[in-house]
């Protein structure tokens, strides 16, 4: 069945359908993953957005539950270059059109990805829809769409809940957690108690932890003042470590100031300097928002990481404070295992911070 | 003040499409070097015509590679820096000595892309496995034996079947697939061997995944290609039809085997380039390290080619101590090399076997490589790259046709399954279209189990196709997945124009799609197009006012000359300032400082590979020649051997204008020679004009060749006994000696007048030796002679 892919400047591409035969709208986004399509799909940085994914999808062994970051994925479809047949397969349980229509995910393949990727980069990211016809009034519809902006409400816990160990207590504020955060805490012992977006400093501190982390999230930090306002009153009193949009609302409680991408940073290959070393990682990104660099001025933060690719600030370090952060996904999933240190210097962290506490 | 760097390594003297690889990378490697400031000194083996095309004589030395040769050459040009480019076992075992002697004490040199350790890692299996032992890695189950009783022993711990090969130090050996005790003994009996042997557990159906890493001086890695064999590990490499990117192995699998080769790049400090071959078992979650090579693999050459990732100049960058992110190519661009690569698109490299006719192509498989050749394909999808793939090998019509293998019974079939042998895929497409469980064939082959997937859908469209005749819906579905218009008008039995009028009317058009990773390089990159048929508007091609469309040959020495002749048409074309366009499946970009646009298929061009010779077609809408097509062919040397006998034979290329305008190269003449039943050895060398030949040549077309414009005449005894309407493998000797012949060629061709002044530069020759097997595959090894060219004589 033919299915369209309408970009809000009236651009069209056809296609065929795959997933569930629904018609949707939403942000595009351009991933480059090369792997992990489970990881991806489910990510809920992906909240209400369209990703396209660049590279030939082959592998036709399904989607494989151990990948999975999170329960419901959220995203409002997937543009594919190609799908193997197999993963049409009825029969299959896990099969790529049987996940998502169980997850109620409309999608299209056998599109011209290389002439939408172009077209975005050209002209930035903008909304799509993926719709049964290409007529005028898809393209009105399409128009009128108001993005949502409680994204993070929506993905976010709405309790807390224990991924329980015997190490240090950290909490984890859902801005719409990848489990793969949880995965990595697990393999350090860390004893994590997981709390929705609006968590307040006197309940986070109630818990408490020895740390705290700011997750990773879908859309626009200035759309979650509260949770900016707790990270400003936890900032010194705790080790914070913020990740994806958890850095942003750290670089914005301190006073920097953010902007939108053109087309944003969205895939599991892109390499980042290390700015005292000057050694370059490869990591997954996923964020349409940066940090102005200007505003750095206006804050107690050095840069530690920046993208090779177009300078983007990837990486902060309070100067006095425990306090780090990336923008990049340091978790991985999918992708490179090259940042998962960020997380041994976090416990190392949060060791120096008891041991100067303690003294 | 300038560095004298010395180049070195041989390019392989049989020629194959890798010496054509290989050549290209010195070139690039050459242009990058001087452009740099770098006195660059040739040393090799062979002449290389890619780099003739621009070097200067003085600084070729072409002699053998030993550790005399090379010391001579270190102190005659005062070598600082040496960068060894290619797998050539010869090569580092020579450096490998030159190292330890005490005149690299007294004169130090500075090895790029290689260091000792990885030296000896690559040179030496022994070494290899006691180092990934001592850093905690998993090991194949090997021994040193020295003799049958001890392997034996070992067989009868580890059980069949196992791989073995004889330990010899100087000459590299290869390895041989043993599963019973009377191959073993056979195997020894065959194989006397005084430094014993290797015996090895076999891990024939794990997967092959070859990666490419490059590192800089800081320690910063960039894991730039990966691919995948679709045949089982036992067959070699080179023989077996891969894939980039790696598509069957999990993320979690891929991580892993990332993890451990930037592991082992950190340890072995690799600066340059390094290439691991991995055999990974999913069943049991494991994996080992075959082999790391930090040299030059020609074999994955045109597959990062595909990929527009600038190798080569990056390789050199790095090498002279640049930073990975800041590279700068030949285009002049300062680029971020440390990308790990997101193609938009796959690409398989099929390998081809040297035979006149495809009914001669009988060849058996194993741990020996016996292709010559390779074709590259890229396509949107894994069907698209099988079925371009198949059509390029000349093996479409045999399976969704003539379905070769339809008279077989099903247990013929089986037989041919556990047969490894190249017509084993038409058996495995029989198998499949007769209802045989994938996982039977896969039990029986160890073919990848994605791609036999592949091969199944494609055969049941294909069915489906010819039983439902008219369906558009599965005409969209089969060209998504690479049927043309050729193949689909078969099957519905209309014609390719009808096929083409019908997706016109569905939208579905033939798109053309840049090779490069788009979100991933921007300057620098390599490009080249490949075609796909997609739902979507056709963009109108820019309109070239030259178009030059090649089609892959079977036989690699025409193929290698036509590669030259077709490089050097397009300098000059764009020298004059026309716009280019380069068309088939041989041809692709080199390097990002040329602009042509080349397209890497074309869906439209019917198959060439066992045609008697290669055809290179022109079409031209310049001012001069508007709408006018011709072509140049290079002719195989099977195909016109039949012309001599005892004595030598003499060629003269000609090329005339409309006004009978005559331009005479200086003769070749050559002696063929039967050594043995299956070898031959066939000597060519340029001569002077002589008056006789040039008045009986000038009669000759005069009165019987009037009006044909190029070709080449052979006289015997002064006499023209042919006329061949194009040119024979000796083209490329046509060409050095005349250095005016491309220039008088295009001229007359276009119909632009031209000095026909004839300088000629040197004399020499070149032996090339054909060795005929009885499985039907035949070799030429290329010698040159007298290399008159090369004045740095030692």
């Amino acid at each position: 069945m033919n299915k369209y892919l309408i970009l809000e400047d009236g651009t069209t591409f056809q296609g065929d359908a795959i997933g569930v035969p629904s018609i949707s709208t939403g942000e595009l986004v351009i991933s480059n993953n090369l792997s992990g399509l489970e990881n991806t799909i489910t990510d809920q940085t992906y909240n209400d957005q369209i990703i396209v994914f660049v590279r030939p999808f082959v592998d036709t062994g399904g989607m494989n539950r151990d990948d999975y970051e999170a329960i419901a994925p959220s995203c409002k479809g997937v543009i594919f270059n190609s799908v193997p047949a197999s993963q049409f397969s009825v029969q299959d349980p896990h099969s790529l059109n049987n996940f998502l229509k169980k997850r109620h995910i409309p999608g299209i393949t056998n599109i011209n990805i290389q002439r939408l990727a172009q077209h975005i980069k050209t002209h930035g990211a903008m909304k799509a829809s993926i719709m049964d016809t290409a007529d005028e009034h898809a393209r009105d519809q399409i128009r009128a769409l108001v993005i949502p902006r409680d994204r993070v409400k929506t993905v976010s816990t709405k309790q807390p809940y224990p991924n329980p160990n015997v190490g240090f207590k950290i909490a984890v504020i859902d801005l719409g957690l990848k489990y793969s955060i949880l995965r990595q805490l697990s393999i350090r012992k860390c004893d994590s108690i997981v709390l929705p977006y609006n968590a307040t400093a006197t309940d986070i501190l109630d818990l408490d932890p020895d740390a705290v982390v700011f997750t990773s999230g879908p859309g626009n930090p200035q759309e979650i003042p509260e949770t900016l306002k707790t990270c400003q009153q936890l900032e010194g009193q705790l080790p914070i470590l913020g990740i994806g949009l958890g850095h942003l609302v750290v670089a914005l409680a301190n006073g920097a100031e953010i902007y939108h991408m053109a087309y944003g940073h969205h895939g599991s290959n892109l390499s980042t300097v290390e700015i005292a070393t000057e050694n370059i990682e490869f990591s997954n990104h996923n964020h349409n928002y940066a940090i102005e660099p200007q505003s750095m001025s206006q804050t107690n933060f050095f840069i530690t990481h920046r993208c090779l690719a177009d300078n983007v600030i990837e990486g902060l370090r309070h100067r006095s404070d425990p306090t780090m952060t990336v923008q990049f996904q340091p978790e991985a999933a999918p992708g490179t295992h090259d940042a998962l240190y960020i997380f041994d210097e976090f416990i190392e962290m949060i060791t120096s911070f008891k041991q100067g506490k303690n003294l | 003040m300038t560095q004298n760097l010395l180049l070195m390594g041989t390019t392989t003297g049989l020629a194959t499409s890798e010496k054509l690889e290989q050549e290209k990378a010195l070139y690039i490697a050459w242009q990058l070097l001087t452009k740099r400031g770098y006195r660059v000194i040739f040393y090799t083996e062979n002449r290389e015509a890619f780099v003739n095309l621009r070097i200067d004589p003085q600084l070729l030395v072409v002699a053998e590679i030993n550790l005399h040769n090379l010391k001579k050459v270190i102190q005659k040009f005062a070598i600082e820096l040496i960068l060894p480019t290619f797998s050539s076992f010869n090569t580092l075992l020579t450096i490998k000595s030159f190292m330890k002697t005490d005149f690299y004490q007294r004169h130090p040199v500075k090895l790029i892309n290689l260091n000792t350790q990885t030296l000896k890692l690559t040179i030496s299996h022994h070494a290899l496995n006691t180092f990934l032992q001592n850093q905690g890695f998993r090991l194949i189950e090997h021994q040193l034996v020295p003799d049958f009783s001890a392997a034996q022993k070992f067989v009868i711990k580890q059980g069949f079947p196992v791989i073995i090969r004889s330990s010899n130090k100087e000459i590299k050996t290869y390895w041989n697939t043993i599963s019973t005790i009377q191959q073993l003994q056979d195997f020894f009996e065959a194989n006397p061997s005084n430094d014993g042997y290797e015996v090895e557990r076999s891990i024939n159906n794990f997967k092959e995944i070859t990666m490419v890493i490059i590192g800089d001086k800081f320690a910063n890695q960039a894991v730039v290609y990966s691919s995948e064999d679709v045949d089982p590990i036992g067959i070699h490499s080179t023989d077996s039809i891969s894939v980039t990117p790696i598509f069957s192995i999990s993320n979690t699998m891929y991580q892993r085997l990332r993890d451990a080769v930037l592991r082992l790049c950190h340890l072995l400090k690799i600066v340059g380039m390094c290439t691991f071959h991995l055999a990974v078992d999913e069943a049991t979650n494991s994996f080992y390290i075959l082999e790391i090579s930090p040299l030059f693999q020609s074999k994955i050459l045109p597959m990062i080619e595909s990929l527009g990732y600038p190798l080569f100049e990056v390789v050199c960058e790095v090498g002279l101590g640049q930073r990975l992110q800041k590279v700068e190519t030949l285009s002049g661009a300062t680029i971020n090399a440390a990308v790990e690569l997101t193609p938009n698109h796959i690409t398989a490299r099929f390998p081809i076997w040297q035979t006149i006719t495809q009914k001669d192509l009988v060849n058996n498989l194993g741990p020996r490589k016996t292709s010559t050749g390779a074709i590259i394909v890229n396509g949107n999808n894994l069907e698209t790259v099988v079925m371009k793939g198949l059509k390029a090998c000349n093996l479409q019509e045999a399976i969704f046709l003539k379905h070769l293998a339809a008279s077989l019974s099903d247990e013929e079939i089986e037989v041919r399954l556990f047969t490894k042998n190249v017509q084993r895929i038409i058996a495995v497409c029989e198998a499949l279209d007769r209802g045989f469980e994938i996982a039977e064939v896969q039990s029986f082959t160890k073919y990848n189990l994605t791609f036999l997937q592949t091969l199944q859908y494609l055969l049941q469209l294909s069915n489906q196709l010819q039983g439902q005749k008219g369906d558009l819906t599965l005409l969209i579905q089969a060209q998504e997945a690479g049927f043309d218009d050729q193949l689909l008008a078969q099957l519905w039995q209309i014609t390719p124009q009808q096929i083409k009028q019908i997706r016109q009317q569905l939208r579905l058009n033939q798109i053309q799609q840049a090779t490069p990773a788009s979100f991933d390089i921007d300057q620098g990159a390599v490009l080249n197009y490949y075609s796909s048929y997609l739902q979507d508007p056709a963009k109108r091609p820019p309109n070239y006012q030259i178009t030059l469309a090649n089609e892959q040959n079977a036989d690699v020495l025409s193929n290698y000359e036509m590669v030259m002749l077709t490089h050097r048409l397009i300098h000059h074309f764009q020298a004059d300032g026309f716009s280019v366009a380069v068309r088939g499946n041989l041809l692709n970009n080199l390097d990002s400082l040329n602009q042509t646009d080349f397209y890497t298929d074309n869906l439209e061009v019917s198959n060439g590979l066992y045609n008697s010779k290669n055809i290179l077609r022109l079409h031209f809408n310049t001012q001069e020649k508007h709408n006018q097509n011709y072509q140049l062919a290079i002719y195989n040397l099977w195909s016109y051997l039949h012309l001599w006998d005892a004595e030598p034979l003499q060629e003269v290329v000609f090329i005339q204008d409309q006004n009978q305008q005559l331009w005479l190269a200086s003769p070749i003449s050559s002696q063929l020679t039967q050594i043995t039943p299956q070898r031959w050895e066939f000597v060519a060398l340029s001569g002077k004009h002589q008056s006789q030949i040039v008045q009986q040549a000038t009669a000759y077309i005069h009165q019987i060749l009037p009006t044909v414009k190029f070709g080449t005449l052979f006289l015997k005894n002064d006499q023209v006994i042919q006329f061949l309407p194009g040119f024979t493998t000796n083209i490329g000797l046509t060409q050095e000696v005349n250095t005016n012949f491309i220039n008088v060629l295009i001229h007359v061709l276009m119909g632009i007048d031209s000095s026909f002044a004839n300088n000629k530069v040197g004399y020499f020759g070149r032996k090339v030796t054909i060795y005929r097997q009885k499985n039907g595959l035949y070799t030429s090894r290329i010698k040159y002679l007298t290399t008159q060219l090369s004045n740095a004589s030692l």
